[in-house]
């Protein structure tokens, strides 16, 4: 058998006898023969036809670096390199008189446009979003900070995927104690088959089991930007729109871009409204409980004849009738984010309006649970951040529970267990609820109220900057 | 073993609250209480809300204390009787000629009773006041409580709740003067009477009219938002109705020891409200005006301040003036001396504002 056959079978070997990989012997230069390898459904082959095209005429013409192109490399041939670079969705084409190969890298464009990211609508500002492909979100973030202190680092997650991925961050605003530390965790991820960003946000986290998000997730390349100029670092991915962004606190998940293209007064009060939404959407259930089963004497008298008659012919414990609309409320969200927006329409109308009043008709569920229960509904689905939100109507629940058991004093201790979570929370080795623990006092303004841009030359951040200024970038541009 | 403990530890715990549990359904807010009789053989009415008919109910009953008085009516609802968001308690005129902490010991020993209630005394039996309150669509405490306060803005009740004439009855310096109310001729509304007179715990049988109890309040530095004085103003043969309210008063007590003598001087500020002969502007009605007031004025206050001795009742809080500053003339037994005290009121009025007609 001769050499060119030889490598062709042992590259269909090598690459399992896959349908659409192309391995074939082409004509090359004066009487050579070469092999053509490339995966079909990974290369754009008209483009790759051109270029061969190019390297053919050069060929003609006898020049020295006929090889290189901006697309092209000429390097040893090996089976392992050649084997990783056709699964890149590169073209090789082996030489195998001169044990060369040449490798084209261009590569089937699977890209859908951008478009804005439909879990976080924003009413100003760029409507971009990021896709699924890690080198269209580079451009839209470079296109934002022309600046080479925007540093691009590349990792592959995945020991059998392979997929590839990017850190970034800018040099000189960043603490060299977080980089390393993502730097570590990005080292020490222990993932055979990576599919999907839940992944590897949970191997970046520091606590798994807390419920709330130490890394924030966005699909805007602004809020990235945002993010990146206050010196944290962004983790992309090839596959998912998602930006993980670190280290974050409590309050970067009420923020919006809204509120900083609005006008500053108007964005303070947006800002203060969201932040007052978390006490309703966490602790209204649970008062509503705790003053119909314990403390109704806060109830001023006017109001307590219509609760008194409200709640006299309900059947079940506070408790029960609350978690039976809670429930439905769940329901009523889960049923519109996986059913067609067309049908989605139909659920709100059947949950808000068809079940919202034949329960009460139905005696199952006095009307002030239905007001206390829509009001928290609303008041969690302010929160911008799609994780926080979700994580906001679950930990309602154990305050109902502590209400219905002690009333006002199970939603003191329950608020106590919950601030000790919070304050001893970190994300990326950085205090999770920062202005307020560890305090500081100029930093906190900052929480309730959007400041002016007039003030340009202040570097923002969200944790305090160490004591000691003077290892801090002399070199940042 | 490890299992059953925690078991055991955690349904400890969290069952531990379910005793406290009161449901608001299984209570009957009970907002207004009537009190009548005496030791022994108490009355007390409970009126609360039925919330299905819009009606207030009212649940009677016997017993020898205002606890037995509430057990007993216990007994007669379908629901407990809650009086945590309770508003006013009345207590008939013949009840507090015994000492009225009697009465109201029950409602310090709750700590879910509220203290910021109202105290009224009623003219007669509780049982008419309770019952007008039956077809009120609003809570019965609520009507009362209502009452009560605007009666208050317009400086004729004085502002007393529950916690501050508790303190008060236990108090020798000073006394109180709790609302006194009437029924109306249609036996359908309360009617405020003026202020029942206490020396210490028990009532004296003396009953200031509205107007002296507004007077009563001027002496002891409390006007309101409201208070309003009518005279009549007799020039060139016609008679002319005169209103003035009081915006602010001085009042400055200098006490003799040795002759046991206090003068009271008040300088009391007016704003006139009702003037139809108008020209005030002119400085010969202004003052006629002014020295009319006065004299009137000066009147009041002596004859409330000899009723108030006569009745050994110091809701001036002299007595307290009295221990403060002057302790070597104060003594045990407060009444007798307050009742032989000179108490030389002298009043100046001064007109300073004369309302948007110039």
């Amino acid at each position: 058998m001769d050499k060119v056959e030889y490598m062709i079978k042992s590259l269909q070997k090598a690459f399992y006898h896959s349908s659409d990989l192309t391995v074939r012997q082409i004509d090359w230069h004066e009487g050579d023969t070469a092999i053509l390898c490339f995966y079909a459904s990974l290369v754009d082959a008209k483009e790759v036809q051109k270029i061969l095209d190019t390297i053919y005429a050069r060929l003609d013409t006898e020049k020295p670096f006929w090889s290189e192109t901006l697309l092209t490399t000429l390097d040893n041939f090996a089976l392992p390199q050649a084997i990783e670079r056709v699964c890149q969705g590169e073209t090789l084409v082996i030489l195998p008189d001169t044990g060369k190969m040449l490798t084209l890298a261009i590569t089937n464009e699977v890209r859908r446009n951008l478009e804005e990211p439909n879990n976080e609508h924003i009413l100003r500002g760029s409507h971009e979003g990021l896709v699924e492909r890690a080198d269209t979100n580079l451009t839209l973030i470079r296109k934002r900070v022309n600046n080479p202190a925007l540093v691009v680092k590349s990792f592959t997650i995945g020991q059998q995927t392979n997929t590839k991925a990017y850190y970034l961050y800018m040099d000189g605003v960043i603490r060299p104690e977080t980089l390393q530390e993502m730097e570590k965790r990005i080292a020490d991820i222990k993932i055979d088959y990576f599919y999907s960003i839940g992944q590897l946000s949970d191997a970046l986290e520091d606590s798994v089991l807390s419920p709330f998000p130490q890394l924030l997730n966005t699909e805007h390349p602004d809020r990235v930007v945002a993010h990146l100029v206050e010196g944290k670092i962004v983790v992309m991915t090839n596959i998912s729109p998602s930006a993980l962004i670190g280290p974050v606190t409590f309050f970067s998940f009420y923020q919006t871009p809204d509120d900083y293209n609005s006008r500053v007064v108007v964005g303070s009060f947006y800002k203060i409204v969201r932040l007052l939404s978390f006490v309703t959407a966490v602790f209204l259930p649970a008062f509503y409980i705790a003053v119909i089963s314990f403390h109704f004497e806060v109830l001023p008298l006017e109001l307590s004849n219509q609760v008194k008659n409200d709640v006299n012919d309900i059947p079940y414990r506070p408790l029960i009738e609350a978690l039976i609309l809670e429930i439905i409320m769940e329901l009523i969200r889960e049923s519109s984010i996986r059913l067609p927006q067309s049908v989605g329409q139909t659920i709100g109308i059947v949950g808000g309006l068809v079940i919202g009043d034949a329960i009460v008709s139905a005696g199952l569920v006095s009307n002030l649970m239905v007001i206390v229960v829509a009001l928290t509904a609303i008041s969690s689905y302010v929160v911008p951040s799609v994780e926080l939100n979700s994580t906001i109507r679950m930990i309602r629940f154990p305050f109902m529970l502590l209400a219905s058991l002690f009333g006002f004093l199970g939603i003191v201790v329950g608020v106590v267990i919950l601030l000790i979570h919070l304050i001893s929370l970190t994300s990326l080795k950085q205090p999770y609820f920062s202005p307020i623990v560890p305090f500081q006092p100029k930093a906190v303004y900052k929480i309730f109220l959007r400041w002016p841009f007039i003030r340009p030359t202040v570097q923002v951040t969200s944790f305090q900057p160490p004591k000691d200024e003077k290892g801090k970038n002399e070199d940042t541009p | 073993m490890y299992r059953k403990g925690i078991m055991l530890l955690l349904s400890m715990l969290l069952l531990a609250g379910c005793w406290d549990e009161r449901l608001y359904k299984n209570a009957s807010v009970v907002t207004l209480v009537g009190v009548d009789g005496y030791i022994g053989a108490y009355k007390g009415y409970y009126a609360y809300p039925n919330t299905a008919a819009q009606q207030n109910e009212v649940i009677e009953a016997d017993g020898i204390s205002p606890r037995d008085v509430r057990n007993q009516a216990n007994l007669k609802v379908e629901q407990t009787l809650d009086l945590s968001e309770l508003s006013t308690i009345l207590v008939s005129d013949q009840t507090v000629r015994e000492p009225l902490y009697d009465i109201l010991d029950i409602y310090f020993r709750d700590p879910q009773n509220p203290i910021s209630i109202k105290i009224a005394v009623t003219e007669g039996d509780v049982k008419p006041f309770i019952e007008l309150t039956k077809d009120l669509a609003g809570g019965a405490g609520g009507y009362y409580e209502r009452f009560m306060e605007s009666t208050e803005e317009n400086t004729i009740f004085p502002k007393l709740d529950l916690q501050t004439v508790g303190s008060m009855l236990f108090e020798q310096t000073i006394d109180i003067a709790l609302p006194y109310i009437q029924l109306s001729e249609d036996k359908k509304h309360a009617v405020a009477a003026g202020v029942a007179l206490f020396s210490g715990q028990t009532f004296t049988g003396t009953i200031l009219t509205p107007k002296q109890s507004l007077t009563m309040l001027l002496l002891m530095n409390q006007p309101s938002k409201q208070a309003r004085m009518s005279y009549m103003w007799k020039h060139d043969g016609k008679s002319m109705p005169i209103t003035a309210d009081v915006i602010h008063i001085k009042r400055q007590w200098t006490v003799n020891e040795e002759l046991k003598r206090i003068d009271m001087d008040y300088l009391i500020e007016v704003e006139i409200e009702e003037f139809a002969h108008d020209h005030l502007y002119k400085d010969p009605v202004f003052k006629e005006v002014q020295q009319l007031i006065q004299d009137h004025v000066q009147a009041e206050f002596e004859e409330v301040l000899r009723i108030l001795q006569g009745q050994q009742s110091d809701t001036l809080g002299i007595g307290r003036y009295i221990r403060a500053y002057h302790p070597k003339m104060f003594q045990k037994d407060w009444h007798a001396v307050y009742a032989s005290l000179q108490l030389v009121p002298s009043v100046q009025v001064k007109i300073i504002r004369t309302g948007v007609l110039r």
